[in-house]
């Protein structure tokens, strides 16, 4: 047993370096993820289900066809706004429920499990926005 | 032969204590300990520079597969990636350990290890389990956390090495006599 405490409790200098390099790293890191990870530009999501169809940019004119188990929905997305153009659900309600663009916002199909929101991430320093 | 059956013997004390602790570690509280301190890995180390790589690989497999069987969780998205970061933590060991213990001595191996551990869980839970940016923020948090408990298993494997040596030396002289 006693050799056990006469164990030198050294680090050799490439310990050291190690241990600093991973302090800085993770200093830097604390610093830096937050920010890249909540700055990225506000997309389009579109989800089926419980899964994720894509992120689309509000920039570019496009149309999107989205499987559920009815058939097809269209999402359509003009001018910066986005908004469902035909479902195949029986009340077109989410057709009616007009369009979302940067400021956020909710469009659902749910006969068809269409669900299409803006990514949360927000650059302008606010958590979150009620309305 | 004797010197193997005198290895084999040790390697399955080795992979039986490193099970037990795996497993004891699972039954932590989590409001206390978040994260594992990964003591298991102790014995994993302390293979890596008794016997070698291969039988460190040998020993850091088993008690993951043991452990998860112990405690039931053997396939679920737990042993995945206890599974992985496992894995990648006994290979980064075993290159940062080819370097020799003048440049890294065990403390400095086994913060590596710890690194590649947490690394390798989060990229999992990113690619497999999350998939959410926002796990990312776990990073500077989990590669502190590393470093720390790096540091305290890696003093704890210099400890058991040193015991180890001491006592096989003491039997090879009992032998002898």
């Amino acid at each position: 047993m006693k050799s056990l405490f006469r164990t030198r409790v050294g680090m050799t200098a490439g310990d050291g370096i190690l241990m600093i390099f991973i302090v800085i790293l993770s200093a830097t890191l604390f610093v830096l993820i937050p920010r890249w990870v909540l700055s990225s530009g506000k997309e389009l999501e579109i989800r089926a289900g419980d899964k994720v169809v894509g992120r689309y940019s509000f920039n570019t004119d496009r149309l999107i066809d989205v499987s559920g188990p009815l058939g097809t929905t269209s999402v359509v997305i003009k001018d910066g706004r986005a908004r469902i153009c035909s479902s195949p659900c029986p009340h077109k309600i989410c057709r009616d429920m007009g369009d979302i663009g940067l400021e956020g916002g909710l469009l659902v199909c749910v006969p068809n499990k269409v669900i299409v929101t803006v990514t949360r991430e927000r650059s302008d320093g606010l958590d979150a926005v009620t309305r | 032969m004797t010197d193997r059956v005198v290895k084999l013997a040790r390697l399955a004390l080795l992979l039986g204590l490193a099970t037990v602790i795996h497993t004891a570690e699972a039954f932590l509280p989590i409001t206390f300990v978040w994260f594992r301190f990964g003591f298991a890995n102790i014995i994993g180390l302390a293979t890596l520079e008794l016997f070698g790589f291969k039988d460190a690989v040998f020993i850091t497999l088993g008690r993951i597969f043991l452990g998860s069987v112990a405690y039931g969780l053997f396939g679920s998205p737990v042993f995945i990636l206890s599974l992985s970061g496992g894995t990648c933590a006994i290979l980064a060991m075993g290159i940062i350990y080819s370097f020799g213990t003048r440049i890294f001595s065990e403390i400095g191996i086994s913060v590596t290890g710890a690194v590649a551990h947490n690394m390798a869980q989060l990229a999992v839970a990113y690619f497999l389990l999350v998939r959410n940016e926002g796990i990312l923020v776990l990073l500077p948090v989990l590669l502190l956390a590393a470093a720390a408990t790096g540091f305290i298993n890696g003093l704890a494997a210099r400890f058991f090495v040193k015991q180890f040596r001491s006592l096989e030396e003491k039997q090879i002289h009992s032998v002898n006599r």
